[in-house]
C-alpha cells in the first residue's frame, strides 16, 4: 500500500485515496472551439510515461481535496507536491 | 416527537472486552461548515486535523475549508455571514465512544493510521477508514476516541468492532 | 521404546512435559519445545512423505521453514485440516494429529511409486510433450490423472471454523529475524526509545543461538546473552516482540506483511483468540536479518530419508536433544558442517567419517574434529547412496578409489545461501560474490540487510553488524542510539564454501526436492535451448514449488551456468515474490467473511419492512424491500397487487436510498447549470426539474431531481448506486476546473429518510400530516419542493413522481424516519392503500417509459439514444459532455434508441439482455432488451429495448431471441400508461 503525501494531511495510506488520472489536463475554456481531433485528444490522450508522472489524487477518506503530485512509475516513489489543481 | 427519535444503534449494549469498551454516544446535533473560517462568526480551528472543544460540543477541522460541528441538541445555531455554507447533518451520522487501554489497538484492526499517542495526540481529528466503513476519528484523550460513522454503516462498524474486540492484544 | 533417539540430557525441550501425538495413526510421544519433525526423529521416524512427481520416499531435510520434503497434514478436527505444513515448523502439542501426504495405500508402500521406476519416461517437459493429442482429452483425462498422481496435500472440504484477524501497526524500526544479528539490531534500536517491532518465524527468538553450545558473548554463554537480550527487549515499553510470525511480503514504502500464528501450537486454545493475525506494518526503517539457508549437495541418491542438512542435524542434536541416527557420515564442503559432526559425536552418535569435498581441511573446526577422534578425509566426492526407505550406506569416492560406508544418517554441508527474499521483493538488486554467492548490491531506501542475509557470517561479525545497523536505523528515525559491542569467544570461524556446481554423475541427483527436479532435467533444458534462468525455471519447474526453491535455487543456477558455460552472475537469479512461506486464505480474508464480508446498508425503515415480511434485494450495498407479499401471495401476485394499488389508490414506498447532495453557495445555480444538461439557472426557488448528467465523453452518467430550496441552496438527488460517483464528479469540477465558483457540496443521502407516497389519493393521504403547505395542484404543482413540518418534524416535501401518478416524497431526518413512516402508513392503510417495493416501482416506472440509469444505460448510451434530448437547455453554450454530443460517432445515424416492444404472445416475458434482430433467423443483433416486466395495467409484458434507429421503426416487426426461439415483437412507444400526463397533473 502506497504512502501518499497529502498536502493537507501529510503522508497517508493509499486506501484513503482515489486516483484522479494524469495532472494538468485542463478542460478547455470553450470546448466548442475545438475540432474533433483536439477534443478527442483532451478526452483520451495521456502521456503514460515510464518514470516521473504528474498525477492527481483525491484524499477522499481524509480532507477530500484533490491535489497533484509527481510519482515515479518505476519505483512508485513520490517526488514533490505541485500547487493547484 | 423526540420520544420517537430512532438512532441507527438504539438499544445495543456496549461492547465490553478486556482493555476496551465501545458504546453509542448520546445524540448530537451536527453541521458541516464549508468555506472561509471567517464566514461563521465564531472562531474555527484552522489547522486541518485539529479540534476546538466548546462547552456544548466541538468543531473538528476535517479539511482546509471543511469543519464538522458537533453540539448537544439545543446548542447554539451557527449563522453564516459570508462565503460559506452550513448544512445540517445531524441525522446523517452516528457516534461511538471507544475507551480503554486497547482503544487504539481496536481501531487499528481496521484503521490504517498510526494512532500512537505521539503520532495522533489527544485533540487530533481526521476522516479515515475502519474496515470497509468511512469514519471521522477524534481522539478526546489518550485512551478515548470519538468515532463518527454514516448511519447506514453503523451496524457494520459495530459488528466489525465487536468481532475484533475479542482476543485483542 | 518411546523416544529411543532422544539424547540423555540437554536441549531446549522440557523433558518434564511429555506430549502425546500421532503420525499416520501411530501414537508417539515428544516433549514440550519439540517440533513435529524433532519429535518424529526422536522416535526414529525419518520417512515422512512421498515426493510430488516420482512418489519417492522422503524424510526431513531441514529444521526450519526451508524444508522441502516433510510436508504433512495437520488435523485439528472438522474444517480444521491443514495440508502442506512443514513438519519442521509445526510445534508439538498434546494430542496433535499429523498425517503424511501423497501416498496410497500407505507411506511405506505407495502404489504411485511406480512413477519412480518410470522416471526415464518422465523427463522434464514431459507434460508439454506427451499429453498433446487429442486436445479434448486434457480436461477429461490427462489433467485429472496428472492431478491425482502428482500433487501435494488434500484441500479441506468444509468451511474453516477458525477466526482470523488483521491489524495495522506502525513502528520506527521493524526487525525481521531474531537471530544474533537481528537481536543485536533490536537491542540497539529498542535502547534508543524508538518504537520497535521484532518478529521471527520460530517459536523461540534466538535463531542460530538456539543451537549454539560453546560460544560465549560478552563473557557469558550465548544462551545467557540471549536471555538477557530478550529480557531487555521485553522491558522496553515501545517494543513489540512477535514470535511465530513470518514476514511474508515486502510492499511499497516499507509496508511489510506479517503473519502471526497465534493458536496452532496450543492443545486447547482460548476460543477468544484468533488462529492467525495478519499484521500490516508500516516501518520507518526495516532491518532484515533473515539469515541464510544451507545448501544440499547434489549427488546421485541425495534424497533418501536420513540424508539431512548438516546445520539441521546440529540443531536437532543441540536444540532438541535428538540423535537423528546411529552412525553418521558428514559430507562437508565447508567448515560449518564440522559443527554437526562434533555435536553428533558429543551426543554419542558414531561419526563414521567426515568426507570433506575440498582438497584440504585445515581450519580450526576440522582440527577439533580430528582431536575428538573423528575420521576426516579430504578430496572426497559422494558417488551414491543405498537404502529404500532410509539411507543405509554412502559410497564415497577418493582419488584412490571408492569406499562404501554404512550409515543411517548423512549430513550435507553445501555452504550457506544468504536469504535475499525480502530484499529482492523490495526491488533490491543483488550482485554475485565469488566466495559467498549472491549478496545485496543496490541500496533500498529505509531497508538494511544485516548478518548472514547479506553475507556476513561469524558470530562476532553478525552481532557487530546488527548492533551498528540497529543504532543507525534508530538514528535515522530521529532517536539517539549507539550500538553495543561484545567480545565473542569460542566461536571458531568457519571457512565459507563458495557455491559450486556439482559434477555430472550418473543416477538421479535431486536439485529441487519438492518439485522432483534433477540435475539431469536442468541440463536437458539447456540442451533443448533454454538459456535464461527464468525460462529454465518455468520449463523444469525448479524453484516453483511451495518452498520457492529455498534450498535449490543456487544449486540450479550453478548447474545451468556450467551447462551453458556462462558465469553465474550472467545467468542471473530468479525473482522472489511474496509470500516467503504460504499464507492461509483465512488470514488474508480476516474478519471479512459472513456478515462482515461487506457492509450491508439499511434504511431507517428497514426493520419495519422486515417485520412486515418484505422480501429484500441488494442494490449496491443497500438492502431494499423488493415487495411485501401478504399471506398466500407469491412475489408475482404481490407485485401485481402493489402496482394496481398505486394506480388505483395510493402506495407507500421507502426511497431513502436515493443519493442526495446539498449544493450551497452564491454560485450554486451557475455550477449546476454547468454540470447538468438542463437549464437550471432559471429554476425558481420552490421548483424542481428532472435533470440529466453526462460524462465529458457525452454518455449518460446519472439522472435525478434538482430542487431549488432558495436562491443559494439546492437539493439534488442521484440514483441509488450513483451517489458517490456523482458527488466525486461534482467535487472534481468544483475543486479543479472551476475553483472560482463559490459552491460547496455536501452528501445528505443519509441525513434524510425519504417516504414516497404515490397514487391518485396521495394528496389526501398526506394532507392531515403536513403543516403550513397548501397541497393543492395550483399551489404545489408537480415538480415542486417546500421546506415544512410533517408530523411535527422538519421536512422537505417534494411533489415528484416516478410512477406517473400524483406523487410526494417526504424527506425527514433519518432518526425521525420510522415514526413519520408509521404515521403516513396509518393514513395510507386507512385509504385502502398499500406499501410497495422496488419491483413494483420498476414496473410502474417502465409502464411510464421512465429510464433507470444503469438499467437502460451501460455507459455507452447518449441522452438522445434515450429520447431525452428535450432535457437539454437549448440556449446553453456549454455543459459537461456537450462538446462530445457532436462527435461523429455520437451524432451518427444507426445508434440504438430506446423504444418499447409489444410481444405477439402476451403470456411471454423476455429477459433483460436478450438480443433483438430484424428477422427471426438473423444472427446479427440490431438491439437488446433493457427492461422487461409483466404488467397487469397494460395487460402484457412491458419491454424496453435499445434498437438501432428505433424511433424510425415504430410499428415495425422485430424479433427477440428468446431461449425457446425468436419471438416477434412490434416496435412501439415506450410510454404505455397515460402518455398525456393527465394523471400526473391531476
Amino acid at each position: 500500500m502506497l504512502l501518499i503525501p497529502c498536502p493537507f494531511c501529510g503522508p497517508r495510506p493509499e486506501i484513503e485515496f482515489v486516483y484522479g488520472g494524469e495532472a494538468h489536463i485542463a478542460r478547455p475554456a470553450d470546448p466548442s472551439a475545438l475540432d474533433d481531433a483536439a477534443w478527442a485528444a483532451f478526452l483520451h490522450t495521456r502521456s503514460n510515461p515510464r518514470g516521473r508522472h504528474a498525477e492527481r489524487w483525491r484524499h477522499l477518506h481524509g480532507c477530500a481535496r484533490f491535489f497533484n503530485v509527481v510519482r515515479d512509475t518505476v519505483t512508485d516513489r513520490f517526488a514533490e507536491h505541485e500547487a493547484g489543481g | 416527537m423526540d420520544d420517537r427519535v430512532r438512532g441507527a444503534l438504539d438499544g445495543v449494549a456496549p461492547i465490553e472486552a478486556a482493555g476496551v469498551t465501545v458504546s453509542v454516544t448520546p445524540r448530537f446535533d451536527r453541521a458541516v461548515l464549508r468555506g472561509d473560517a471567517a464566514a461563521f462568526g465564531v472562531g474555527l480551528p484552522d489547522q486541518v486535523g485539529s479540534v476546538a472543544e466548546r462547552d456544548a460540543g466541538a468543531v473538528l477541522c476535517l479539511g482546509p475549508d471543511e469543519w464538522l460541528a458537533l453540539a448537544i441538541p439545543g446548542g447554539a445555531v451557527l449563522r453564516v455571514a459570508g462565503a460559506g455554507a452550513a448544512v445540517d447533518v445531524g441525522h446523517r451520522q452516528t457516534a461511538l465512544d471507544i475507551t480503554g487501554r486497547l482503544a487504539a489497538a481496536l481501531l487499528n484492526a481496521g484503521c490504517p493510521l498510526d494512532l500512537h499517542v505521539t503520532a495522533f495526540p489527544p485533540g487530533s481529528c481526521t476522516r479515515t477508514v475502519c474496515g470497509k466503513a468511512e469514519i471521522v476519528l477524534w481522539r478526546r484523550a489518550a485512551e478515548r476516541f470519538h468515532v463518527e460513522v454514516a448511519r447506514s454503516y453503523a451496524a457494520y462498524l459495530w459488528a466489525f468492532l465487536a468481532e475484533n474486540a475479542r482476543g485483542l492484544r | 521404546m518411546s523416544q529411543r533417539f532422544r539424547t540423555a540430557a540437554g536441549g531446549r525441550i522440557d523433558r518434564a512435559r511429555p506430549l502425546g501425538f500421532s503420525f499416520d495413526g501411530r501414537g508417539m510421544e515428544g516433549f514440550a519445545g519439540d517440533t513435529l519433525a524433532s519429535a518424529l526423529l526422536a522416535n526414529g521416524v525419518h520417512l515422512v512423505g512421498r515426493s510430488f512427481k516420482y512418489h519417492r520416499p522422503r524424510g526431513i531435510l531441514a529444521a526450519g521453514s526451508e524444508e522441502p520434503n516433510a510436508l504433512v497434514e495437520i488435523d485439528r478436527g472438522a474444517g480444521r485440516r491443514t495440508p502442506n505444513l512443514r513438519a519442521t515448523q509445526v510445534e508439538l502439542h498434546d494430542g496433535l494429529v499429523a498425517r503424511s501426504q501423497n501416498r496410497w495405500p500407505s507411506l511405506a508402500f505407495d502404489a504411485g511409486a511406480v512413477s519412480d521406476r518410470l522416471a526415464p519416461l518422465l523427463p522434464t517437459g514431459f507434460y508439454y510433450k506427451t499429453f498433446l493429442w487429442p486436445p479434448r482429452a486434457w480436461a477429461r483425462l490427462y489433467e485429472p490423472l496428472i492431478r491425482r498422481a502428482a500433487g501435494l496435500g488434500r484441500a479441506p472440504d468444509t468451511a474453516d471454523p477458525d477466526r482470523y484477524v488483521q491489524c495495522y501497526a506502525h513502528c520506527d524500526v521493524l526487525v525481521i529475524g531474531a537471530g544474533p544479528a537481528g537481536l543485536a539490531a533490536a537491542r540497539a534500536a529498542a535502547g534508543s526509545g524508538a518504537r520497535v517491532i521484532v518478529c521471527d518465524e520460530g517459536a523461540e527468538f534466538g535463531g542460530s543461538l538456539l543451537a549454539e553450545e560453546r560460544a560465549r558473548i560478552g563473557g557469558v554463554p550465548a544462551a545467557e546473552w540471549l536471555r538477557d537480550t530478550l529480557a531487555r527487549l521485553e522491558a522496553a515499553p515501545e517494543t513489540v516482540l512477535l514470535a511465530r510470525t513470518t514476514a511474508f511480503g515486502y510492499y511499497a514504502q516499507n509496508m511489510v506483511g506479517l503473519i502471526e500464528r497465534v493458536t496452532d501450537h496450543l492443545a486447547a486454545p482460548d476460543p477468544a483468540l484468533p488462529r492467525e493475525r495478519l499484521w500490516q506494518v508500516r516501518a520507518r526503517e526495516v532491518i532484515v536479518a533473515a539469515g541464510s539457508i544451507e545448501r544440499p549437495l547434489v549427488f546421485p541418491g541425495n534424497d533418501r530419508p536420513g540424508i539431512m542438512l548438516a546445520g539441521a542435524v546440529q540443531s536437532y542434536v543441540v536444540r532438541y536433544g535428538v540423535r537423528p541416527g546411529r552412525r553418521a557420515v558428514v559430507a562437508a564442503e565447508g567448515d560449518s558442517a564440522y559443527r554437526a559432526a562434533l555435536a553428533l559425536h558429543a551426543a554419542g552418535v558414531e561419526v563414521a567419517m567426515v568426507a570433506d569435498l575440498r582438497d584440504a581441511a585445515e581450519g580450526a573446526l576440522p582440527q577439533m574434529a580430528r582431536d575428538a577422534g573423528i575420521p576426516v578425509r579430504s578430496g572426497a566426492t559422494i558417488v551414491g547412496t543405498a537404502g529404500r526407505l532410509r539411507v543405509r550406506s554412502v559410497t564415497i569416492g577418493f582419488s584412490g578409489g571408492r569406499e562404501r560406508v554404512a550409515a543411517d544418517l548423512l549430513c550435507m554441508g553445501g555452504g550457506w545461501t544468504p536469504s535475499l527474499h525480502l530484499y529482492s521483493q523490495a526491488r533490491g538488486r543483488p550482485r554475485h560474490d565469488p566466495t559467498i554467492g549472491f549478496v545485496p548490491r543496490t541500496p533500498v531506501p529505509g531497508l538494511t540487510c544485516v548478518g548472514a542475509c547479506r553475507g556476513v557470517f561469524g558470530l562476532a561479525e553478525m552481532l557487530a553488524d546488527g548492533a551498528q545497523a540497529g543504532a543507525a536505523a534508530a538514528m535515522r528515525a530521529g532517536f539517539a542510539a549507539s550500538g553495543e559491542s561484545w567480545a565473542v569467544e569460542d566461536a571458531p570461524s568457519c571457512e565459507c564454501a563458495p557455491p559450486r556446481a556439482p559434477g555430472p554423475g550418473s543416477g538421479r541427483a535431486f536439485v529441487d526436492f519438492q518439485n522432483d527436479v534433477t540435475a539431469k532435467d536442468l541440463r536437458l533444458a539447456t540442451r533443448e535451448g533454454f538459456r535464461s534462468i527464468e525460462h529454465v525455471k518455468r520449463y523444469t519447474t525448479t524453484g516453483m514449488a511451495t518452498d520457492q526453491g529455498k534450498t535449490s535455487n543456487v544449486n540450479a543456477l550453478g548447474i545451468v551456468a556450467q551447462a551453458v558455460a556462462a558465469p553465474v552472475e550472467a545467468v542471473g537469479l530468479t525473482t522472489f515474490r511474496p509470500p516467503y512461506t504460504p499464507v492461509s486464505f483465512g488470514a488474508l480474508a480476516g474478519v471479512a467473511r459472513g456478515a462482515l464480508f461487506d457492509p450491508v446498508r439499511t434504511t431507517a425503515i428497514h426493520g419495519w419492512a422486515a417485520a412486515q415480511g418484505a422480501l429484500f434485494e441488494d442494490v449496491g450495498a443497500w438492502k431494499r424491500a423488493r415487495c411485501f407479499p401478504r399471506a398466500g401471495e407469491d412475489m408475482h401476485v404481490a407485485v401485481a397487487r402493489e402496482c394496481r394499488t398505486v394506480r388505483e389508490t395510493v402506495g407507500l414506498f421507502d426511497a431513502s436510498t436515493l443519493g442526495k447532495i446539498e449544493v450551497v453557495g452564491r454560485d450554486a445555480a451557475v455550477f449546476l447549470e454547468r454540470m447538468y444538461v438542463n437549464a437550471l439557472a432559471n429554476l425558481a426557488p420552490g421548483r424542481c426539474r428532472y435533470a440529466v448528467l453526462l460524462g465529458e465523453s457525452g454518455f449518460v452518467r446519472d439522472d435525478g431531481i434538482v430542487g431549488r430550496l432558495s436562491a443559494d441552496r439546492f437539493h439534488v438527488t442521484t440514483g441509488t448506486g450513483n451517489a458517490a460517483l456523482v458527488l466525486g464528479l461534482m467535487e472534481d469540477y468544483s475543486q479543479t476546473e472551476w475553483p472560482e465558483l463559490q459552491v460547496w457540496l455536501t452528501s445528505v443521502t443519509e441525513q434524510w429518510a425519504v417516504i414516497a407516497v404515490q397514487g391518485p389519493r396521495a394528496r389526501e393521504a398526506i394532507a392531515p400530516l403536513v403543516e403550513d403547505v397548501d397541497l393543492s395542484r395550483q399551489a404545489l404543482p408537480h415538480m415542486s419542493v417546500r421546506s415544512c413540518q410533517v408530523c411535527g418534524v422538519a421536512a422537505r416535501l417534494f411533489a415528484v413522481s416516478f410512477t406517473g401518478e400524483i406523487g410526494f416524497e417526504i424527506n425527514v431526518g433519518a432518526d425521525h424516519g420510522l415514526a413519520v413512516w408509521e404515521q403516513v402508513w396509518e393514513r395510507v392503510q386507512g385509504l385502502g392503500g398499500a406499501v410497495y417495493g422496488t419491483e413494483a416501482m420498476h414496473v410502474l416506472r417502465a409502464e411510464k417509459g421512465y429510464v433507470i440509469v444503469g438499467q437502460e444505460t451501460d455507459g455507452t448510451v447518449t441522452i438522445d439514444d434515450l429520447g431525452l434530448g428535450w432535457a437539454i437547455g437549448r440556449k446553453k453554450q456549454d455543459f459537461v459532455g456537450k462538446r462530445s454530443l457532436s462527435r461523429p460517432d455520437l451524432a451518427a445515424a444507426g445508434r440504438r434508441q430506446l423504444v418499447g416492444l409489444a410481444l405477439d404472445d402476451a403470456s411471454r416475458l423476455p429477459e433483460e439482455g436478450m438480443q433483438v434482430t430484424a428477422a427471426a433467423q438473423d444472427r446479427t443483433a440490431i438491439g437488446h432488451v433493457t427492461s422487461a416486466y409483466g404488467s397487469g395495467t397494460v395487460g402484457r409484458a412491458v419491454v424496453m429495448a435499445l434498437v438501432a434507429d428505433g424511433r424510425a421503426r415504430m410499428g415495425e416487426i422485430v424479433f427477440v431471441q428468446m431461449t425457446a426461439g425468436a419471438m416477434a415483437a412490434r416496435v412501439c412507444d415506450p410510454v404505455l400508461v397515460d402518455p398525456e400526463g393527465a394523471r400526473l397533473h391531476g
